[in-house]
């Protein structure tokens, strides 16, 4: 992080507390100080009366017209104190529960001023913002004049620029009035959650490996008497079948051509395909300071040496084709079973409702980077379950010999298993039937249409 | 510059407020600086002019090189106003105008990516240009014009910021919000300039960068007061550099004493022009003499210091000496500060300029021995006990001062108001009956004795040797001490001192010190803090810095401020010559030069025959498009060209060339 990074390069609208620099109180309150008190202008104009004054100071003629000059300034100075007084407004935000990586979340916010004087120059910011939304514009959106109990509402554009489970700090109203150089402003506490699902591109197909166990292995689609379920045709009563599908009327129809016999609704039960879905979520952790500088260069002296960079990219690029996967599925009358780890063990069996694709988008928002192998957190989940998967789609960020180990278990199980390589540079080759390499340039073009 | 279809403009506050900022500097400066006019007409025409200058590249940096460089050519060596300026007028000028291109530059910025930038940059160098033109002690115009000014700052303040247009409302509410601020600083303006005073004591004393001259005897009439308490600051007031030998550098002589006071005051004396070539006395056999340079720091005293002993004085950076004539001493000057001067020192004893005329004329000798009567009364029975045993003025002068080394002790504070008991030493009472008494008197007879400073000693010196005949005069000055580096001295304002003169019989002037030894300046001193001699060093490298450029041709410091331009153009140009020299993928893909010669002229057949090529278009296709007896001698070409290209075969280039040259000259026969 650069020193103009540190000092300006994060944005007002940011919650301090992600800040890596600003640990502290004290620190904190410099920060708010600087960014919240002071307008860009407020602070160049700052150095440059401060500068003046200095100049001032060297000198110490009070005959000297920059006496005068600087006086003058300090005039403006002392009317922009007026930013301390106290700004009577109230604000309030309401915004949607989800939205997609990358899209914009129109945020609405009402401001409401509460006293009887007029207030100019309001600009409604962005406060305790998380570092991936962004409020659009950044420097807030201007209100302009407020009359007495007057209140208005504007949209308030925030771009997701990465998927997560989120809270919102609220908003901070603020007015540099009269001279832009100090700002006096409220700030509005209304946390509110956002979760943002990851950005995928939809499957066209979706190729299943099926299992050389006994099918089906899911759950009948009929989750209550007096479901339907799909007619094959009448035939003749044997014993045993249930009274309840006599088919009276075939009965009465063909009981002067045949024999009496009884004629009963023949039925086939469906079942959902149980399919597991393993997102692989190892993301090295950055090593210490010392060796770190010597790992950067290795990695930038070895294109196929992984850092934690390229690793979190790699893994965003799984959460993204892991959510095409499922929502492909879905599509598919697939019951997904999600198994994910970092920092929690996740497992979701998605079932037939409709909010099913957003309890997966809802997972993946969460899932993070795991500095430990998930795969031995998950195997012994997974092989609860296995008896009941026909197939399991493992999404992994590598392909070494516990993945390879975990694999070849799965398929001895007797489940399909198709692997999903999310690699994380160009060269990566596929070595087995099952395994598919996705790169990262064909993730980014979005050619990855069929799997 | 690169055209663009909308010009970025900068807001109309910003651009009015540029244009006040140079009016300002182009009247402050009495019209010299004709650049600034030029400067206006850029900023209007940048409201019409479809040209921006692209982002830190070479036409920017050219351009606002040129505008630097007529800068420096428009600006007068010396300004006719200069006097009224702080500092040197051209150098504040030179900034002003530097500041005002770099705010006329902003007009011609593009602002796609930061479109406050510009607008505050202007803002900047604008406010920047004005603090050059406020450098003035002249009131006159910018008395009326500052408050103008402000508004339109503050106007141009509010347009850094995109906001809605403006309503009527925010408008009523900003004017008063402007008038206040202007109140503010006119209010200011008034407290500074009622309290005047009292801020620049205060200013002097926190800042220590102004002498205190009350307090260190330099005032404009020395006067002993019942206590001193403060020493001088630590200000630097003089450099001596040349190895001087002679500590004590005489300021001015006093030769009255009444009430307490030296008299006559400074002001109060007459001083008439010294022809500079009266200022040299002709060295005396066997004395080398001793040239110092004298550096005058910061002070607003006029006097310049030099040793009783100089031999000659040379004007160097002063204008003009001026000498009082109704006393000894002390010589005025007229000049800019910091300034040179430089003297010649003799050998101790040696009677120099400032100890003419050499004999007192009876009139000068009558004001040197007076006294009053309550001193001549008080004092002249100790005086006659101290020299009872001298004979002569040299024994006189020399009993007198080891008696008050001998039986004084230093102290800064004199408490004059009160006199101990003879019995008892912790009862005071007061002084003889509560009447108002010499305080010279008071020093001297006091019991038990008390302590007193310097200004004590060179009064009591004088006065007691007064009453018994020795002509004295008593001087301020400084005593230097401190060596700041091998054959340099620095003088602070803490070692001003006070002694005196007395007139010796076959001798001449010579110089009595009585203040003991403890008490001397050079006894006193306390460490200089690390951080002022930091600053002093930057002080001293600032000055440097500026003396060198005031020195500097328009050409030289042209050439100096372009040269930084210059380098930077230097380096992008051999960048971009090395990015040209790297090869690239494409130059892997071209055709060598050779065949690339022989291509085109065989498109150049190709075309001739009918519809232009297309890049995609084979050669192959296009050769029915010719004459038929021509398309086996076309086919040779294209496969030999194929070979050459991309068989690896480059001896064939002749053949290729030779087919090429048959296929033109049949088609040049055809018709």
């Amino acid at each position: 992080m650069t020193l103009r990074e540190i000092m300006v390069g994060y944005p007002a609208s940011k919650d301090i507390d992600l800040h890596p620099y600003y640990q502290g109180p004290a620190g904190k309150w410099v920060w708010r100080f600087y960014h919240f008190r002071f307008t860009r202008a407020g602070r160049w104009f700052l150095g440059l009366t401060a500068s003046l004054f200095f100049i001032i100071s060297i000198f110490w003629n009070l005959d000297t017209q920059t006496v005068a000059l600087a006086l003058y300034l300090a005039g403006l100075w002392v009317v922009s104190l007026l930013a301390f007084l106290p700004v009577p407004i109230r604000a309030t935000m309401r915004h949607a529960e989800r939205i997609t990586a990358g899209e914009t979340l129109q945020a609405e916010v009402t401001v409401e001023n509460t006293s009887r004087w007029p207030l100019a120059d309001l600009t409604v910011q962005g406060w305790g913002l998380p570092l991936r939304v962004d409020a659009e514009p950044e420097d807030g959106i201007s209100l302009g004049l407020l009359r007495g109990y007057e209140s208005q509402t504007i949209a308030f554009p925030l771009i997701c620029r990465g998927r997560g489970a989120y809270i919102l700090g609220g908003c901070r109203v603020l007015t540099d009035f009269p001279f832009g150089l100090l700002q006096a402003y409220r700030i509005q506490r209304t946390p509110t959650r956002l979760i943002v699902h990851p950005a995928f591109r939809p499957l066209t197909r979706f190729n299943l490996p099926s299992g050389r166990r006994f099918q089906p292995g899911g759950i009948a689609m009929a989750s209550q008497v007096g479901d339907s379920f799909e007619y094959l045709g009448n035939r003749e009563w044997r014993d045993g079948d249930n009274p309840r599908d006599i088919d009276w009327r075939a009965t009465a129809r063909l009981s002067g051509a045949t024999s009496a016999s009884l004629v009963v609704r023949e039925w086939r039960e469906e079942y959902f395909l149980r399919v597991g879905v393993v997102l692989d979520t190892h993301v090295p952790v950055r090593p210490p300071t010392s060796k770190r500088m010597f790992l950067r260069e290795l990695s930038e002296r070895l294109p196929g040496h992984s850092s934690p960079e390229k690793r979190q990219a790699a893994l965003e690029r799984a959460v993204s084709v892991c959510a095409a996967v499922s929502d492909s599925l879905a599509r598919q009358d697939y019951i997904v079973d999600l198994f994910a780890a970092g920092p929690n063990l996740y497992h979701l069996m998605s079932g037939r409702s409709l909010a099913y694709r957003e309890q997966i988008l809802d997972i993946l928002a969460c899932v993070e980077g795991s500095p430990e192998e998930p795969l031995s957190r998950i195997a012994p989940r997974l092989h609860q379950e296995l008896d009941r998967l026909t197939t399991v789609i493992c999404i992994v960020l590598d392909w070494d010999e516990p993945r390879r180990q975990f694999v070849d278990e799965l398929r001895q199980h007797g489940v399909g298993v198709k692997v999903l390589w999310i690699s994380e540079n160009e060269e990566a080759q596929p070595d087995e039937a099952d395994l598919q390499v996705l790169t990262p340039q064909m993730l980014e073009k979005g050619s990855v249409d069929v799997l | 510059m690169t055209p663009h279809t909308r010009p970025h403009t900068l807001p109309i506050t910003t651009a009015l407020f540029g244009l006040g900022v140079l009016l300002i500097l182009f009247l402050v400066s009495k019209g010299t600086l004709w650049l600034l006019a030029l400067l206006a007409i850029l900023i209007l025409a940048s409201y019409t002019l479809r040209l921006r200058l692209p982002t830190i590249w070479l036409p920017s940096l050219l351009f606002g090189g040129i505008l630097l460089g007529m800068a420096i050519l428009s600006t007068p060596l010396d300004g006719p106003q200069s006097p009224a300026m702080i500092g040197t007028a051209r150098a504040t000028f030179l900034f002003g105008q530097a500041m005002a291109i770099l705010m006329t530059l902003q007009f011609y910025r593009p602002t796609p990516s930061d479109p406050g930038r510009p607008k505050l940059f202007a803002l900047l160098g604008g406010v920047f240009s004005l603090m050059a033109s406020c450098n003035t002690f002249d009131e006159h115009l910018l008395r009326f014009l500052l408050p103008a000014i402000l508004v339109v700052i503050g106007l141009a303040l509010r347009n850094l910021r995109q906001r809605p247009s403006l309503q009527r409302l925010t408008t009523t509410l900003l004017f008063p919000a402007l008038a206040l601020a202007l109140g503010t600083g006119w209010l200011g303006i008034k407290t500074v300039q009622s309290n005047r005073e009292r801020l620049t004591e205060w200013g002097n004393r926190f800042m220590n960068e102004r002498p205190q001259a009350e307090l260190t005897g330099l005032s404009q009439q020395p006067t002993l007061g019942a206590s001193f308490g403060a020493r001088g600051s630590n200000a630097r007031v003089l450099r001596l550099e040349g190895a001087p030998q002679i500590y004590h550098l005489r300021g001015a002589a006093y030769d009255t004493y009444d009430g307490s006071r030296w008299w006559l005051p400074i002001p109060a004396r007459s001083f008439i022009t010294l022809n500079p070539q009266l200022l040299s006395l002709p060295a005396p056999r066997g004395v080398m003499p001793n040239r110092i340079t004298v550096t005058r720091l910061q002070s607003n005293d006029p006097l310049i210091f030099f040793p009783l002993e100089t031999l000659s004085l040379e004007l160097g950076d002063v204008e003009q000496m001026e000498w009082a004539s109704n006393a000894s001493g002390p010589v005025r000057v007229r000049a800019n500060q910091p300034y040179i001067y430089f003297y010649q020192e003799a050998k101790e004893g040696f009677q120099g300029l400032m100890a003419l005329p050499g004999l007192p004329t009876s009139e000068a000798q009558a004001k040197q021995l007076v006294l009053s009567e309550e001193v001549s009364a008080a004092l002249s029975p100790l005086a006659q006990k101290i020299t009872k045993d001298a004979k002569t003025p040299a024994e006189k002068v020399a009993a007198i001062t080891s008696y008050l080394l001998e039986n004084y002790t230093y102290s800064l504070n004199f408490r004059g108001g009160f006199i101990f008991a003879k019995d008892n030493p912790n009862v005071v009472r007061r002084f003889v009956d509560g009447k108002q008494m010499d305080m010279v008197i008071r020093f001297l007879l006091a019991d038990p004795k008390q302590g007193a400073h310097c200004e004590y000693f060179a009064s009591a010196a004088a006065l007691l040797l007064r009453c018994v005949g020795v002509p004295t005069r008593y001087v301020t000055g400084y005593f230097a001490h401190e060596e700041e580096a091998p054959n340099t001295i620095i003088v602070r304002q803490r070692d001003a001192h006070a002694w005196c003169e007395a007139w010796v019989e076959g001798k001449g002037w010579l110089t009595v010190e009585a203040t003991p030894p403890t008490g001397w300046p050079e006894q006193n001193k306390s460490p200089i803090e690390p951080w002022r001699k930091a600053w002093e060093w930057l002080e001293d490298h600032w000055q440097k810095t500026l003396s060198w450029l005031a020195d500097r041709e328009p050409a030289q410091l042209a050439m100096l401020l372009l040269g930084p331009f210059a380098l930077i153009g230097l380096v992008v140009f051999w960048q971009r010559r090395g990015r040209k020299a790297a090869p690239s993928l494409l130059d892997f893909l071209l055709p060598p030069p050779d065949l690339a010669i022989l291509a085109k002229r065989f498109e150049a057949v190709l075309v001739k025959t009918g519809t232009p090529l297309s890049p995609t278009e084979p050669w192959s296709e296009r050769l029915t498009s010719l004459p038929e007896a021509t398309q086996p001698t076309a086919k040779q070409f294209v496969t030999l060209y194929q070979q050459a290209r991309f068989g690896g075969k480059s001896t064939e280039r002749a053949a290729l060339e030779a087919t090429l040259q048959t296929l033109e000259g049949s088609l040049k026969k055809k018709p």
